[in-house]
């Protein structure tokens, strides 16, 4: 899994505005803890809803990032559960997620 | 194109704040957007009372999903432009919410900033234009609701007004007749602009100007292929003036043919497009106008009287310039007015001499005349006060010159008689005949007007 982010997005648009790529990067290592907390909250519960739409959430995010096999990861683990909200591998996936957005954590860092 | 406000309102209904914020920059990097962010469906519909102009729907949120939100925005205002962002690439999602409303659909994987650009930019364009249509439905109303172009002091047209109050606040038919030139279409829209209907559209066929082959597809539209060149449906004038206003002009000349479909039409409230089977229920108000008369075509059996009766309802008369005295300077004054700023010239009154002549003249061609009389006499006037030779009366319609000369009643009564002399070759018994008196009296004029010029010879 690719983990580190590429800002060609975030760069283009802003024409390498520092101050706004900072911010970026800032509100994700604020908000991307909450949505994790939730799909933690789902796996104890076993609320596959929960885990999908906080799946789904992630994506625009993930997207804007660069991190295009962590986006795909989560699209998997969103529309498997669409068809199959019991799938016996949610779980797994879910907490493989979690781990792999812990670990950009520190990259994230390193950048600002 | 220049929006049609200064500043464009813009929120973004994002639960993802990152993207949120991503999306405001990009949006904000124009300065004539003022973008708020709102987290819920709910947040967004509590602000908008702020108008906003455009909102961005993300279409998954917390508390609502994006098809109740849009549905909300919509019953509040539905000029608002609404563009659906979704994470996912669902076609029957974003065909489902274009049905609903939405202006635009976006998955947020296609959400640059040319796209968003784009969309925002079409979306401006047609807030633009809304404001702009809107804008010109009032002026037209306000326009004809003031009576702008009704102007008039005489006891004939004070008549007309006190018709066009009771024909505006009823739904009769009018039938309006008058010479060409009198205004007829103006008070037909003066009617339908000052009535419950104004709101929707007026709309307005002259009869004769349409072929008669052509005209009733016209009227009622045809299916496609219902002939050769009927390459595409067509809406009739009577499905375009649903819930507003038709106005038949010259009514008069409408083939005898046609006339049975029309009277059809009028009295089941319902046409069929030529080639259709299906029959269309319309609701339009109808005003007829002409400038014959059509008792006169009954007789002649040029004009069905059950559709002449169907069609008189409340008629009104327009009197020809000539008959409206002192109308004809409240009106030169008005179109006066109208052309020096129409055309940014400086203001300029009219002179004595140029309103002598102007009483005198009969306007054959009545106010259309009169209007194109004073346009040109602006271009000619040299000063700030339009003289007698400023003024040029070119109507094609002779007579009219024959009361510009001050003369006595047996000055007229001679050129009256040397006139029919000259167009039938001086016969004196085929003059005498038309002018309905003797021949002898024809003599003596001849005789006393000769005697006259030879005194003023001598003298």
């Amino acid at each position: 899994m690719e983990l580190t982010l590429d800002l060609t997005y975030l760069n283009q648009i802003s024409g390498g505005d520092k101050e706004f790529i900072n911010d970026i990067l800032k509100t994700f290592l604020e908000e991307m803890p909450k949505d994790i907390k939730k799909i933690k909250e789902g796996l104890n519960n076993n609320n596959n809803a929960l885990i999908g739409k906080m799946a789904h959430k992630s994506k625009a995010t993930l997207h804007l990032l660069g991190l295009e096999e962590l986006k795909n990861f989560a699209l998997n683990i969103e529309q498997t559960i669409k068809k199959d909200s019991k799938h016996p591998e949610i779980h797994n996936w879910s907490k493989q997620f979690i781990s792999y957005i812990e670990k950009v954590y520190p990259n994230i860092e390193n950048l600002l | 194109m220049k929006p049609a406000t200064d500043g464009i309102r813009i929120f973004i209904v994002e639960d993802d704040l990152l993207f949120a914020k991503t999306i405001k920059y990009i949006l904000t990097l124009n300065p004539d957007h003022e973008v708020s962010v709102f987290k819920t469906g709910m947040e967004c519909l509590n602000n908008l009372h702020l108008n906003p102009h455009i909102v961005s729907l993300d279409y998954s949120l917390p508390d609502m999903t994006g098809g109740e939100v849009l549905r909300s925005i919509k019953a509040h205002n539905p000029d608002i432009g609404v563009v659906i962002l979704s994470g996912q690439q669902d076609v029957a999602t974003a065909v489902e919410l274009l049905q609903k409303g939405a202006d635009d659909y976006l998955t947020k994987d296609e959400a640059n900033k040319e796209r968003l650009f784009n969309i925002v930019e079409k979306l401006k364009k047609s807030i633009f234009l809304k404001k702009e249509v809107e804008t010109l439905k009032e002026e037209l109303s306000d326009k004809y609701q003031s009576n702008e172009h009704m102007k008039g002091n005489s006891p004939s047209m004070q008549q007309v007004f006190k018709l066009l109050e009771k024909a505006a606040k009823s739904n009769i038919t009018v039938s309006i007749t008058g010479e060409t030139g009198t205004g007829k279409e103006v008070l037909a829209k003066s009617i339908h602009y000052n009535s419950a209907r104004k709101k929707s559209k007026f709309v307005a066929i002259n009869v004769s100007a349409i072929p008669k082959d052509l005209l009733e597809s016209e009227l009622f539209g045809h299916e496609k292929g219902a002939f050769t060149g009927a390459t595409t449906r067509k809406q009739g004038k009577f499905e375009l003036a649903n819930n507003g206003t038709l106005f038949l002009d010259e009514i008069g000349e409408m083939d005898i043919h046609l006339q049975t479909k029309l009277l059809r039409a009028l009295q089941e409230r319902e046409i069929t497009r030529i080639g259709g089977n299906e029959t269309i229920k319309f609701d339009a108000r109808i005003l007829v106008a002409t400038h014959k008369n059509l008792s006169d075509l009954v007789g002649k059996g040029h004009f069905r009287e059950d559709l002449y009766y169907r069609l008189l309802g409340l008629p009104i008369h327009l009197p020809p310039l000539r008959q409206r005295g002192n109308d004809v300077l409240v009106l030169a004054k008005h179109f006066l007015n109208m052309t020096t700023k129409e055309n940014k010239l400086k203001s300029m009154k009219l002179g004595q001499t140029a309103k002598d002549k102007l009483l005198s003249y009969s306007f054959p061609g009545n106010i259309r005349e009169l209007k194109a009389i004073i346009e040109l006499a602006t271009i000619m006037c040299n000063g700030k006060t339009i003289q007698r030779e400023d003024l040029q009366f070119n109507s094609p319609k002779k007579v009219s010159n024959f009361f510009l000369e001050k003369m006595t009643l047996r000055e007229y009564n001679i050129k009256i008689v040397r006139h029919y002399l000259k167009k039938h070759d001086n016969s004196i018994p085929v003059v005498a005949k038309i002018l309905g008196i003797g021949k002898t009296t024809i003599y003596r004029m001849l005789k006393e007007d000769e005697e006259i010029a030879k005194k003023n010879m001598k003298s």
